[in-house]
């Protein structure tokens, strides 16, 4: 009664934007690379990884022989890292033990991951157990966590899996408290309400609406944190509590190396910027992810 | 009367302040504070008020987006606050909401298609993929886009492709109401016109009936059969939009439409600039919300609360200036 | 253009502005504007979202950064052409004789200081009272800005007050030095009607006390009708109608003017007529065309329109850039 119909409906004019449409994490990854850090921090960790995998391929030494007629010896064209107390090629040690270094890291961030997403989005999208989960994780932040982690060990024994989970549970609080931050925000979003008001199903909205859009915090988090568990994994070695010798666990390495530094400074330093070149590259590669990921940063 | 699609009763919505698990609350938002109103099938009823008067919570309420505290809202003869979750599932293919911001609304890391598609699938609309596809290309029609589009994402398209979207969303599980909130205020003047038609040619193309939330009074007269005027959680008046705009009785409705500028050069408006702000609704004033910006407060609006009273048939309004009946000396 | 006898206050010719875009490249935000305030009148500049209007109000301020863009051109603002002016000399016409307000109250005052510090910080930095008299003037300000126990509000923070309160402030702040030119930038467009109307009626109320022009950016025109003396109608980074308030409302020539006038639902008309929109899209800058940049969108389309884009025609005291109006004068 109000209106003609035909002036109504014009087809709005899409035609300037033929282009190849483009997802987020499309977009992302040609902000990403165009980050020189995060590029360096990938090829960094891309190395290590490589390495690691091929180290039967990239080496002849064995692991774990000892060569009491090579103890002790400085780098040189044999042994381009030097060698230990027991003749084993530091090189080799490095690159296996990146094994288990990449491995410890990978399942701290996994198990820590998951049970943080899964406790964060709990809290965050049912407000009802918010309250208690929050608490339990300050109660886990106000240890630090490499205290936090020793006390775990101490609980469950020394070992490398005790060492991997006492580093998880270290890293759950801070899964817990961005994922819950993430979905707060996420969930006073319109599009979530108009889900609800559609009628989905609450289990469809966290996996459809809510997952995919705080993807982007978690994916810089757990990068960050690889680096982080890294650390710790090799710290508690280091301490002893972790992976035990002759396991070349590069925190290990730098455990043994540490009685013979006035000899053998190569047995520590190796291993030593091992570790940090990797914590290094996952902290350059997350810092651009966070820059990638943000709609706000062109 | 008996047959209104839309039955709102006595609606209160409050929210806790300074919520926590060692404190009790003392305090509360009364965000929606009694209003009562009727939507008949076909029709659109505008709502109109500023920043904070609750309009928006009204409007989720009656989805239960928002939990109402009290009150009855009956859609269709059911109890919409009495359904179970599942019933409640089912009733939001009944009635749907477009959001204001078009920006917002829309899951930026899904296509077109699958958020239509999600609003079909939910409710069992469409046999097979393929026929939801289908599906989705005429919503796209029916909302000026074109069905090339579908596998695009919301960022891009401009905010008025991107309201149609959502309106397409809406109209996606054929609902009887549509409540839209704000949905034009946030687009540019020549796109708020497009959208504004593209509502009021759908309303014949669906047989839709529309709660029409907006704080600018003109755009709401433009759609609107019914409008009613909401102040700090109060309906102060409801009417017929040539009641209202003939003879607005409210002094709060009286100020507003004296507020907005005419584009008319030679129209002089004679205009009743308010004093002060809106009070904050967790301390509303006592008696007649209003009073104290009010031209006209006499001194019962200072304590008693005025009730809704119907000054000619279809014209309410809460005021005591018209209710001749003499109870302002209780309290 | 004939020479009046009120004083010119600002002149701007040929003003572009360029922004720098990822790819090295740049694109034209604002093109050969031309517009001119004359002492203690009101000029609106009217558009839509991208339409260029912000942009050049930053441009009379200097205020866009040197590494997003630059611009061209001349501002003659008082005699000094502004693009040529030393930094130093820019910061003491800011705030003093030519002060800017802008819509977000909420985020336009810095949160972590005194209304009183805010206030004064923009008298101390263009005079030389003291510290009890700059007190005493942002009082005197606040009161004429009809904020009510103006004492007590110097020494609150600005969360303390609401956005039409904020909006107050933000004016005072802009009126304390007694500028020429105060620059609106959309300052009613966050507030709600009634608190609008209260505004509008200030600004007016200091325009007649200062003597200040105002130029006012907004998309509203009901706001436009209600404040200003002449308009200038944006599109596309250019002006493409400009004329007094009277003559562009009654009778709008450009087919964008009369397209945006039909666009909006008028209060007083009785009619109940459908809204006729503007078809299409708000063009994205950047996207290069040969011809009128409203072709894509016009009804009255034809084809030179596709091909050149059309100068400035005049029609009495009324300039449309429109090709309908190709037998007219042409200005620019």
């Amino acid at each position: 009664m109000l209106t003609k119909t035909e002036t109504n409906v014009q087809p709005a004019k899409l035609d300037e934007m033929e282009s190849a449409s483009v997802s987020f994490f499309g977009m992302a990854w040609k902000k990403l690379r165009k980050n020189k850090g995060a590029m360096i921090g990938g090829s960094i960790l891309l190395f290590f990884i490589l390495t690691s995998v091929f180290a039967p391929v990239l080496t002849h030494y064995p692991v774990n022989e000892m060569r009491y007629d090579e103890t002790l010896k400085p780098p040189s064209r044999e042994h381009w890292l030097g060698t230990d107390e027991f003749g084993r090629d530091i090189y080799t040690r490095i690159l296996y033990g990146g094994r288990v270094s990449l491995l410890m890291g990978l399942v701290a961030v996994s198990i820590a991951g998951s049970v943080g997403v899964f406790l964060g989005v709990i809290a965050g999208y049912y407000r009802r157990l918010d309250l208690y989960i929050m608490q339990l994780m300050d109660i886990l932040l106000a240890f630090p966590s490499l205290l936090m982690a020793i006390a775990i060990v101490a609980v469950l024994g020394v070992g490398l899996t005790n060492a991997m989970i006492a580093v998880a549970i270290s890293v759950i609080p801070s899964f817990v408290r961005v994922v819950r931050g993430s979905v707060l925000a996420v969930r006073e979003k319109e599009y979530i309400e108009s889900a609800r008001a559609l009628g989905v199903r609450d289990w469809k909205i966290i996996v459809r609406h809510i997952l995919p859009n705080i993807a982007s915090p978690i994916i810089v988090l757990a990068t960050l944190q690889f680096g982080v568990s890294i650390l710790s994994a090799a710290a508690l070695s280091f301490l002893g509590l972790g992976a035990q010798p002759p396991n070349p666990e590069w925190g290990a390495l730098v455990f043994v190396g540490k009685s013979f530094l006035s000899q053998a400074w190569w047995m520590t330093l190796y291993p030593g910027l091992a570790i940090m070149l990797v914590v290094l590259g996952f902290n350059l590669l997350g810092d651009g992810l966070r820059d990638a990921l943000d709609p706000r940063i062109k | 009367m008996t047959d209104a699609l839309l039955d709102v009763k006595e609606l209160k919505v409050y929210f806790p302040v300074g919520s926590g698990i060692f404190r009790r609350h003392s305090h509360f938002v009364k965000a929606v504070d009694d209003i009562s109103f009727r939507v008949q099938k076909g029709e659109t009823l505008g709502i109109v008020g500023e920043s904070g008067c609750g309009k928006s919570t009204m409007g989720r309420s009656i989805l239960r987006l928002i939990e109402p505290t009290s009150g009855s809202v009956k859609f269709k003869g059911h109890e919409v606050t009495a359904l179970t979750k599942s019933e409640l599932r089912r009733l939001r293919a009944d009635i749907q909401i477009v959001f204001q911001d078009p920006y917002a609304s829309l899951n930026p890391q899904l296509t077109i298609e699958s958020i239509l598609g999600e609003a079909l699938s939910t409710h069992q609309i469409g046999n097979n993929a393929k026929e939801r596809k289908e599906m989705v290309a005429e919503l796209l029609n029916n909302v000026g886009l074109s069905p090339r589009h579908a596998g695009r994402y919301p960022h891009e398209f401009s905010g008025g492709q991107r309201q149609r979207i959502g309106i397409a969303r809406a109209i996606a599980v054929n609902p009887a109401l549509i409540i839209a909130d704000e949905p034009v205020s946030a687009l540019d003047v020549s796109v708020q016109a497009q959208i504004l038609n593209l509502f009021q040619h759908l309303k014949k193309t669906y047989e839709l009936t529309y709660i029409f939330i907006a704080h600018d009074l003109s755009v709401v007269k433009h759609v609107s059969d019914r409008i009613g005027v909401m102040y700090l959680g109060k309906m102060v008046e409801l009417a017929g939009k040539k009641q209202l705009f003939q003879k607005p009785l409210h002094p709060y409705t009286q100020a507003l439409m004296s507020a907005i500028p005419s584009l008319d050069p030679d129209v002089k408006r004679e205009r009743i600039i308010l004093k002060g702000d809106v009070p904050s609704p967790i301390t509303p004033p006592q008696g007649c919300h209003f009073h104290p910006r009010c031209h006209y407060r006499i001194e019962a609006c200072e304590h008693v609360k005025p009730r809704q009273i119907e000054v000619e048939p279809g014209h309410f309004v809460s005021c005591h200036l018209y209710d001749t009946t003499d109870n302002l000396t209780e309290k | 253009m004939a020479v009046t006898e009120e004083k010119e206050l600002l002149r701007v010719e040929q003003l572009c502005i360029n922004f720098k875009t990822e790819d090295g490249g740049h694109i034209q935000a604002v093109k050969q504007l031309n517009l001119t305030i004359k002492e203690g009148e009101t000029l609106a500049l009217v558009g839509e979202s991208g339409c260029g209007k912000s942009v050049t109000s930053l441009s009379l301020m200097r205020l866009i950064p040197k590494n997003a863009g630059f611009t061209e051109g001349k501002i003659i603002f008082e005699g000094k052409d502004l693009n040529r002016v030393s930094e130093r000399e820019m910061r003491s016409i800011r705030g003093n004789s030519m002060s800017m307000i802008f819509q977000e109250p909420m985020t336009s005052l810095n949160p972590v200081h005194k209304i009183g510090k805010q206030i004064g910080e923009v008298i101390y930095l263009h005079s030389s009272l003291s510290k009890a008299q700059i007190r005493e003037k942002s009082i005197e300000m606040l009161k004429k800005v009809g904020i009510p126990r103006a004492e007590k509000i110097m020494d609150e923070y600005p969360h303390q007050l609401s956005g039409g309160m904020r909006q107050r402030v933000m004016i005072a702040m802009a009126m304390a030095c007694t500028p020429k030119l105060l620059i609106a930038d959309e300052p009613t467009t966050a507030l709600d009607v009634t608190i609008q109307a209260q505004i509008l009626e200030l600004m007016n109320e200091l325009k007649k006390d200062f003597q200040t022009a105002i130029l006012l950016i907004t998309h509203d025109l009901g706001v436009v009708a209600e404040m200003a003396d002449r308009v200038m109608v944006m599109y596309y980074g250019q002006i493409v109608e400009q004329a007094d308030v009277r003559t562009l409302l009654k009778s709008p020539k450009h087919p964008y003017t009369i397209g945006l006038l039909n666009s909006v639902p008028d209060m007083d008309d009785e009619s109940d007529k459908p809204l006729v929109p503007i078809m299409g899209n708000v063009p994205n800058l950047g996207v290069i065309q040969a011809g009128c940049p409203f072709y894509a969108r016009c009804p009255q389309a034809f084809q030179k329109c596709h091909l050149e884009n059309p100068p400035l025609f005049k029609l009495g005291e009324q300039l449309v850039r429109c090709w309908l109006y190709e037998s007219q004068e042409v200005i620019a």
